[in-house]
């Protein structure tokens, strides 16, 4: 069974332009100017029930307005989409009450009061008996440890508290598939962890379908199997976490602080993309060299002071995607 | 000494005009009222017992042209004061090389003096349209104008004294919602004093808020030299009384910012 | 209709957690309602003035005049207490944030209306019974049809603002347009109908429908007959549907959040 099926989907919005200035908005009023910009361009994919799917892309590249139409918010200029076998925008309230969604940027608790009045709203809206409720929160409160602020008005807790509640509260109702659009975004390395937990709990146990969208390549890599990048609004890869990690982000960024200063470091599989006495920024192909052996060997050099090591950001990953042949990336399904 | 006051108020009247399609928007409620109220005294002048001394419903529909334009004209910057007050800004103004309450009234003026003028302008407009003209000569429109500046000079002392009193209380918005209900019912907003029951009537003209409507507006439909010798006499009166206040009330005010270091 | 109770009760559950809300702050809580019920008998002066010189204007008295006012605060105080997002819609539409009711398993509309209330309102509606038991003849029966016409005004006029919200799905920023229609209306709505004459008239019966949210509703009151309740009644249903209709047609060409000025 498909929890996701997409064909040719495609937004096409449109906007008004105005010149600035007075005259600019009666000219706006008596003839607009209107120019079409394609969001989303066709794109078409599945997704299977109780799959972890990452959806990445950069800024504007048609996340949120494919995640929009997927849960019944925009309705799409062309192209056809069933959730659970329902048409998100023709029968939105029907699928609501199956889906469950966290959006990172918008807060759906309510700001001055505590999150159990939220919840007990929520049990209303979605019309969940009261014994079936009980259990659901209990087992969740219990889960992911909301009881020490379960009264205290949302205003006062730590961002990573509030995602908790947040995915808490989007899974009161039992829902089949989760939609998250950058449920970490923000939180700490401790608090992302957390959350990376609850989510991988909650599919395993609930066998929820898990559709995530994420800047963090972190949240992509610990989570999901499967990955499909977006960029402009067209689908250029749909493929496996670990073909992707193979292909494209073998590549670590590792930045070190050593004690003395050196006069040069060199290794096969190691590239310095910056060298200022102490300070060492470098770009490791980990087929060629472990991390380990790049440690060791700069030990070898020197004391190391300090040391940070880190996936390469999302954009750079995409370009280099587009950079080894988008045609060759495109075939992806 | 002046020129730098009247420099504040040209660019308080500029930054208005930089929203000015919003207030000509605004101004459609002003149009509206007027229109209503011309309907309204048409009908009532028909009506038998309503006779008001000197005050046919052509002379009603231009009084409330007049006091409506004064109520909606005048600039309101309690809420700005309020917070200069409160977040301690005001102690900024007390090393430069202006008095606050002077730059205040500057710009109060020059958004005042724009808003009178566009409302004067729309309502006499409508007025002329839906009533006709009623007889004025130059001299007593320049009375009549005088008064008014006097009016929303008055306005001003009232607004700033209610507004200083945010260093002693929590919200002031309560006094403006009172000032704004008494100039309603003790200002003859809707109505001239000759509309109301005598003994009412005393008490109105006993308070300061019949000098910010009522008199203007009656010299505006109805001039007559005894009343505007007396009126602009007790404009000046309630002038020079609350600017006292008002002098005693910043300066108590900012004594009181400076011991506890705003 | 097992839909229209599930509804109501949707609409009672959030209007008591919208009070609770509300009542966290008790001070603010019962300053608004009071100040409310102050500002509402104050704008009875003017026409205690008034009719202290004539028995009526074209045909209505000082009870009618009190009637009137009482009816439009009750519909007003109503709609905006329960519907407290009545006269928002428009920049909710606008800025994107219907996304949150879009993802719930409820009427957006209903959702996005009863998410808030405006407090103030209580102090409006209690006016409205005070000034009709205080100045007008009451008994249960007139009583029992003040509520009903009340409830009706009340459902015209959050329907009236539904659909001048709603032009903000087809032209974007449609706030100051809303609201200067429902300004009209409230403005129309606090003098006799019997001053307006003509074309005028015909508009308050229809573009802006003051006439079934206050005139009818007083004439009611005045008078009963059962035509002209129906016929009430009959407009009410027309505009529930009219709002329903045009606020789904309107939800096809909705544009989500800031998303072309600042996602794409």
């Amino acid at each position: 069974m498909r929890a996701i099926e997409v064909s040719g989907l495609t937004k096409v919005f449109e906007v008004r332009e105005k010149s600035p200035g007075l005259a600019g908005s009666v000219r706006a009023i008596v003839s607009p100017s209107v120019r079409e910009v394609q969001a989303v361009n066709g794109i078409s994919f599945q997704v299977d029930e109780g799959e972890m799917l990452a959806f990445i892309g950069p800024n504007g590249a048609g996340k949120s307005t494919t995640i929009k139409m997927l849960t019944g918010i925009l309705y799409p200029t062309q192209g056809r989409a069933t959730v659970l076998g329902v048409t998100p925008w023709e029968d939105r309230q029907r699928l609501a009450g199956r889906i469950g969604c966290v959006f990172g940027q918008r807060s759906q608790l309510w700001y001055h009061l505590p999150p159990c009045d939220t919840f007990e709203l929520l049990a209303h809206v979605y019309d969940i008996p009261k014994p079936v409720y009980c259990d659901r929160l209990n087992m969740l409160v219990d889960r992911f440890e909301l009881g020490e602020f379960m009264r205290t008005p949302v205003r006062k807790l730590s961002l990573g508290q509030r995602m908790r509640c947040e995915i808490a509260a989007s899974l009161l109702h039992g829902p089949r598939v989760l939609f998250l659009d950058e449920p970490t975004i923000g939180l700490d390395v401790v608090a992302k962890r957390a959350i990376r937990e609850l989510i991988r709990q909650m599919n395993r146990e609930e066998g929820v379908t898990v559709f995530l969208t994420s800047h963090d390549v972190g949240d992509m890599e610990e989570l999901c199997r499967r990955v499909m990048i977006i960029s402009h609004g067209e689908l250029i890869l749909d493929t496996s976490v670990s073909a992707l990690r193979r292909d494209y982000l073998r590549f670590k960024i590792v930045r070190v602080r050593l004690a003395d200063a050196i006069d040069r470091f060199e290794m096969r599989g190691v590239t310095v993309a910056k060298h200022k006495q102490t300070n060492l920024k470098l770009s490791v192909d980990t087929d060629v060299a472990s991390i380990d052996d790049v440690l060791t060997e700069l030990m070898r050099h020197a004391r190391i002071a300090d040391i940070t090591i880190a996936d390469p950001p999302t954009e750079q990953v995409i370009a280099d995607i587009y950079g080894r042949g988008a045609s060759e990336a495109l075939g992806g399904r | 000494m002046t020129a730098k006051y009247f420099h504040v108020a040209r660019v308080s009247m500029r930054a208005r005009t930089a929203y000015l399609a919003d207030f000509l928007l605004g101004s459609v409620f002003y149009a509206l009222i007027l229109y209503v109220f011309v309907q309204l005294w048409s009908v009532l002048g028909r009506t038998r017992g309503f006779a008001v001394e000197g005050f046919g419903p052509r002379e009603l529909v231009w009084y409330l042209m007049a006091s409506e334009a004064i109520m909606l004209g005048r600039a309101r910057f309690e809420q700005e004061t309020d917070e200069e007050v409160k977040t301690g800004a005001i102690a900024y103004y007390l090393n430069k090389p202006y008095r606050y309450v002077l730059f205040k009234l500057a710009s109060y003026w020059g958004e005042t003096a724009l808003k009178m003028a566009l409302n004067i302008a729309i309502g006499a407009t409508v007025a002329l349209l839906a009533v006709g003209p009623i007889r004025v000569n130059a001299a007593h429109l320049l009375a009549a104008l005088a008064c008014a500046a006097m009016a929303l000079t008055l306005n001003f002392l009232i607004s700033m004294a209610l507004s200083l009193s945010a260093f002693w209380v929590e919200d002031t918005a309560p006094f403006f919602w009172i000032y704004g209900k008494l100039l309603f019912v003790l200002g003859g907003l809707f109505a001239p004093m000759e509309v109301y029951p005598d003994a009412l009537a005393r008490v109105a003209r006993a308070t300061p808020l019949n000098y910010v409507l009522y008199a203007p507006a009656r010299l505006f439909v109805q001039f007559d030299m005894d009343f505007f010798m007396s009126a602009l006499m007790m404009q000046a009166v309630w002038i020079a009384a609350l600017s006292l206040l008002v002098m005693a009330l910043y300066s108590m005010g900012v004594k009181r910012l400076n011991v506890n270091g705003g | 209709m097992g839909g229209a109770a599930w509804e109501a009760g949707f609409v009672w559950e959030h209007f008591k957690f919208n009070l609770a809300s509300a009542m966290e702050y008790k001070w603010s809580f019962v300053s608004q309602v009071v100040f409310m019920v102050l500002n509402d008998f104050l704008l009875l002066f003017f026409w205690w003035l008034i009719f202290g010189k004539v028995q009526d204007i074209g045909g209505w008295t000082f009870a009618d005049v009190i009637a009137m006012h009482a009816v439009l605060a009750a519909a007003y105080g109503l709609s905006v207490s329960v519907f407290g997002n009545v006269n928002r819609l428009a920049r909710i539409i606008a800025e994107g944030q219907l996304d949150y009711y879009l993802l719930l398993p409820r009427n957006p509309l209903l959702h996005a209306l009863v998410s808030r209330s405006d407090i103030s309102g209580l102090g409006d509606a209690a006016f409205g019974l005070a000034a009709l038991c205080l100045f007008t003849p009451v008994t249960w029966g007139r009583l029992a049809l003040f509520i009903a016409v009340s409830v009706a005004a009340c459902t015209v006029y959050t329907c009236f603002a539904v659909i001048t919200g709603s032009i903000a799905f087809f032209i974007g920023n449609a706030q100051t347009i809303s609201l200067q229609l429902l300004g009209a209306l409230i403005t129309f709505g606090g003098y006799p109908d019997s001053i307006f004459k003509g074309l005028v008239r015909a508009v308050l019966y229809s573009v802006v429908p003051v006439g079934f949210v206050v005139y009818l509703p007083v004439s009611l009151l005045r008078n009963f007959s059962a035509a002209r309740f129906s016929g009430l009644l009959a407009f009410t249903v027309a505009m529930v549907w009219a709002a329903r209709c045009l606020f789904a047609v309107g939800l096809r060409r909705y544009e989500s959040g800031n998303l072309v000025s600042a996602k794409i």
